[in-house]
């Protein structure tokens, strides 16, 4: 198909470059890296801070009573429920959210104010789900599944990059090897390129399968 | 910059492309969207099914099934493992009955027609109450409440919301059992159908119940009838004048003159006893049940009447005699006749003298309900009975009818002028998922729920001869449209709907009463949940799909036949014109069984088990009578009787009897949905109303016909012969291509004559030189 378009002469070279170069500028804007600075996180609906819910740590934060607080050290798997048993990690639904919240938080906090109201606990236009932006996104023609990464690295912890808040143990610290110490994060970011590359050196330096139909659909 | 117009426009047609292809490779914004939903629910958790116990009473006998639900959708039926009357397996009337939940006709909201002759309009559930309320204000003594044979709660609540009423609750059923209920109860003392054990037995003799098929729980038969055939293998008898899926199985199929059941099955019975095949303590008691004794049914004067040669009884009755335990039973068209009673007595004497009443591999008595008050049997009520109560609704007599679970005008004959009787009852209220034939006549149509969406328990009938209790309970929600628009029906429950209706003194809801039930069964402590409280008990109740307790068995207390008319009686044909005179044999299709289903394409579309037949109504016709008669397959017959004619496609096939013609129940609406109506014939309309002398039950398989080839032809709608019947063996090719053609010219040209090479026939024969 490309040599009629070639044969066409300079006008067809910058035809087929520009298609060229389109696709890979549109590729690495589909999965940005760090380096061409193309933003790694996003405005959410509402601030959620994985800080208070997931780390250890005492925070840079006051709480309604007027005392700092602590992190709650939620396990991952405490709110992304089927990630250790399905392809998908699962973001928990409103009413999820709720059960704590419909009592913990004060009544006049305005990110709060916006879960309570899709959970329909208070405002009167019913319920409503709320629309999460996808941070860490994976081109389509990938097949992820969580549930045998988590397992792997669950047992074999040697394998496991970095820590999340410190916890090295169980599934809620295995996560960081690819989305990096999100307990950490007041706004989730992606740190980890998750291109190729990445993959197939972790499945080369860990025995697994590096043909193409193991991640390709 | 100078650009010269040629290069402008270049540069613009560049920048155009260039945006498409921006635009083209770039992300949508909703894929970098993940939506958190308000509430997720159990079955909402991705890639992960749950499977739950439940039961479809109005389209089994009692099976147990498990519905498998993804995200909230029922995908799958199949049959509950743990019940003990179907034992995991399933038919495809299971499956079909899916297509109920889902149907694009489904009723969505009530309806109400505000004149008889008007149209029917969308009203809100508040709406149709205050209607409700309004047709029930002057009821009172003039009330009836139809359903089809109703067994568990559902059918508690409906007879005392007539009693309520003081008003009549009426089941009806187009092939109506109550000959087989009275005949069990005569010979066998009876009052639920029994048992049949044919997993231990070693002969099987059935009478016109295609037990295999469409005949009680066929999940549950085939169950057995795979134990039967197990180790030593059982031998199958089977008399019916065709062939159907029972007939097929059989050792020995008997073809029966219709009617001549009974007699055949005495003439069985002389030949044991003057063969003295068994113990005279059994014959003696064998003669006390059949009052009229045996002298009448000589070998030849029995071969004569029935049809069925002399050698072929004496093989039955020796086989049935000395091949024991021996378990006889029938059903079906052999108690459809005039003599119906009769003929279902003495088959199922023919238990008492082989020995096999409460006997392994012979007949088990089945317990009463394990719940008070709630039926554990069910039947239709009679024909006569019917006919007595369309007279009253003709004369003004009913002011409201309440209808649900049964279609009466198009299982009801033509001569009853079921339609005329409807347009006499001031307020008609009908109950269902599709639109029927009976709704053309409703004046406020209410969305049921369907047994995905229902509470209720349904007690198996015939049982396994020992209590059970089924359970029923919602395993999807209101299901929301494909196009998420709304609800696909805004449905409620029939039960449920009663109980707002009534005086609440019987209850609140169903799933209160059903729950109720089960906490009482709680209390006797024993059968198949152990638990430590009432909620446990419930839970586990309906997690294995209900209760049973094998320590409750029940006994038998044989009687005597009630032998009151023992030659059949039939319809006649002498007045109705030219044509040949056949017996009428309708039969219940395998996957729609009396029309119940027809809404469902899977049951449409699924071939019939004998003639491969689907989408249409068909006439079975002895091959060699419809050779002298000159009619071939697709021929379109014109089927009279007294009470009407229908048109329906022939299809000649060896197996039925000559001078019978079958045709199968099912098709024939007028409405139903889109799948049914205006489908095929409704052979139920012409049937003659001949009854049972002794229960009054209508004698469906007793009405003569004339057969006359109208002089058009339609390509019958089946699988069968559609691909060349050809021989396989090992090595052999199945077709050779040669260069340059296709499959189909192969075919065409050569397979047969390469076959027959390779098969050692005549080689030298090549159509393609």
């Amino acid at each position: 198909m490309l040599v009629p378009v070639l044969a066409m002469g300079g006008l067809g070279v910058m035809a087929v470059m520009g298609v060229v170069a389109a696709f890979v500028i549109t590729g690495w804007i589909g999965q940005p890296v760090p380096v061409l600075g193309f933003e790694q996180t996003f405005d959410q609906p509402i601030d959620f801070p994985h800080t208070v819910h997931a780390s250890l740590l005492p925070l840079d934060r006051v709480a309604a009573d007027g005392q700092l607080m602590d992190g709650l050290g939620l396990d991952c798997t405490f709110c992304h429920r089927t990630v250790t048993t399905q392809g998908n990690a699962g973001v928990p639904p409103v009413g999820f959210c709720a059960t704590c919240h419909q009592v913990i938080g004060a009544a006049d906090n305005v990110q709060l104010s916006i879960l309570r109201d899709a959970a329909d606990i208070i405002g009167d236009d019913g319920p409503s789900p709320i629309n999460w932006k996808r941070v860490h996104r994976l081109p389509d023609h990938v097949r992820f599944v969580h549930e045998p990464h988590i397992r792997y690295l669950t047992q074999n912890p040697s394998a496991v990059k970095g820590t999340t808040d410190g916890v090295k143990e169980g599934a809620a610290g295995v996560c960081s090897t690819c989305h990096g110490n999100v307990a950490a994060m007041q706004q989730v970011e992606q740190v980890e390129s998750l291109k190729m590359g990445q993959c197939v050196d972790c499945h080369r330096d860990n025995g697994a399968p590096t043909d193409c139909v193991a991640c390709h659909q | 910059m100078k650009l010269n117009r040629r290069e402008f426009l270049a540069l613009t047609g560049k920048t155009a492309a260039g945006a498409v292809i921006f635009a083209a490779c770039g992300l949508p914004e909703r894929e970098l969207i993940i939506q958190s939903p308000v509430d997720l629910p159990e079955d909402l958790v991705r890639g992960e099914d749950a499977w739950y116990a439940t039961s479809m009473g109005d389209f089994t006998n009692g099976d147990g099934v498990l519905v498998r639900v993804m995200q909230g959708r029922a995908k799958k039926i199949e049959g509950n493992p743990d019940h003990p009357v179907n034992r995991g397996k399933a038919t495809a009337r299971y499956d079909s009955a899916l297509q109920l939940l889902y149907n694009p006709d489904r009723i969505a909201e009530p309806m109400l027609r505000y004149s008889k002759n008007g149209n029917l309009v969308d009203i809100s559930w508040d709406q149709a109450e205050a209607r409700f309320k309004e047709a029930l204000s002057n009821a009172t003594g003039a009330l009836t409440v139809v359903t089809n044979p109703l067994r568990g709660h559902l059918g508690s609540v409906a007879s005392k919301f007539a009693a309520q009423y003081d008003g009549k609750h009426m089941a009806f059923d187009a092939t109506e059992q109550g000959v087989l209920h009275g005949a069990v109860k005569a010979v066998l003392g009876q009052d639920q159908l029994p048992t049949f054990d044919i997993a231990n037995a070693h002969t099987v003799l059935s009478f016109g119940a295609d037990w295999l098929g469409t005949w009680g729980s066929s999940a549950g038969n085939g169950v057995k009838y795979g134990e039967f055939r197990s180790d030593e293998r059982g031998y199958l008898i089977h008399a019916e004048p065709r062939m159907s899926v029972t007939a097929a199985a059989a050792d020995l199929w008997l073809a029966p003159i219709p009617g001549t059941e009974g007699a055949l099955a005495l003439g069985i019975a002389r030949v044991i006893v003057e063969e003295g095949l068994v113990p005279a303590s059994d014959v003696a008691e064998f003669e006390a049940a059949v009052s009229g004794g045996l002298g009448d049914y000589g070998l030849s004067a029995v071969a004569d009447l029935t049809g069925v040669s002399a050698d072929r009884i004496q093989k039955a009755a020796r086989q049935f005699a000395e091949h024991t335990p021996s378990v006889a039973f029938g059903g079906g068209s052999a108690g459809a006749h005039t003599n119906g009673s009769f003929n279902l007595g003495a088959i199922y004497a023919l238990n008492i003298l082989v020995g096999a009443v409460d006997s392994k591999g012979g007949v088990t008595a089945n317990p009463g309900s394990a719940i008070d008050g709630v039926p554990a049997s069910a039947t239709g009520a009679s024909f006569e009975d019917w006919e007595a109560e369309l007279a009253e609704w003709r004369a003004g007599n009913v002011e409201t009818v309440i209808i649900r679970g049964t279609d009466i005008v198009h299982g009801m004959p033509n001569s009853v002028a079921i339609r005329e009787a409807l347009e006499h009852v001031p307020n008609v209220i009908a109950f269902g998922v599709v639109h029927d034939d009976t709704m053309e006549y409703a004046d406020l149509l209410l969305p049921e729920q369907t047994f995905f969406e229902a509470w209720g328990t349904d007690i198996p009938e015939p049982g396994p001869g020992y209590q059970v209790v089924g359970t029923q309970q919602p395993v999807v929600g209101p299901t929301i449209s494909q196009d998420e628009s709304g609800l696909i029906s805004d449905a409620r429950g029939f039960g449920d709907t009663l109980l707002a209706m009534s005086d609440g003194s019987y209850g609140s809801s169903m799933e209160s009463l059903v729950k109720g039930a089960l906490s009482d069964l709680h209390g006797t402590g024993s059968g198949s949940v152990s638990a430590s409280s009432a909620s446990l008990f419930t839970n586990g109740a309906l997690q294995r799909g209900g209760w049973w307790d094998t320590s409750k068995g029940a006994s038998s207390s044989t009687g005597k036949v009630r032998v009151a008319q023992k030659n059949p009686g039939y319809s006649e044909t002498g007045e109705l014109g030219d044509g040949n005179s056949m017996f009428l044999m309708p039969f219940h299709s395998n996957s729609m069984y009396d029309g119940r289903l027809a809404s469902s394409p899977w049951a449409q579309q699924t071939p019939d088990p004998i003639s491969s037949a689907s989408w249409s109504t068909w006439v079975e016709i002895n091959s060699k009578e419809a050779d002298r008669l000159g009619i071939s397959e697709g021929d379109v017959l014109l089927i009279r009787s007294t009470s009407g004619e229908i048109e329906a496609l022939a299809y000649p096939h060896p197996g039925i009897r000559p001078g019978v013609i079958g045709i199968p129940m099912g098709q024939g609406h007028d409405q139903g949905g889109r799948y049914a109506k205006d489908r095929g014939a409704n052979v139920l309309s012409i049937l003659v109303d001949e009854k049972d002398s002794e229960t009054g039950a209508l004698a469906w398989a007793a009405t003569r016909v004339l057969v006359q080839r109208a002089g058009r032809r339609m390509k019958v709608p089946k699988f069968e012969g559609n691909v060349e019947a050809r021989p396989v063996e090992p090595g052999v090719p199945v077709l050779v291509v040669g260069v340059g053609e296709t499959a189909h010219d192969a075919q065409a040209a050569n397979h047969h004559e390469y076959q027959k090479q390779f098969l050692g026939g005549d080689s030298e024969a090549d159509d393609r030189e």
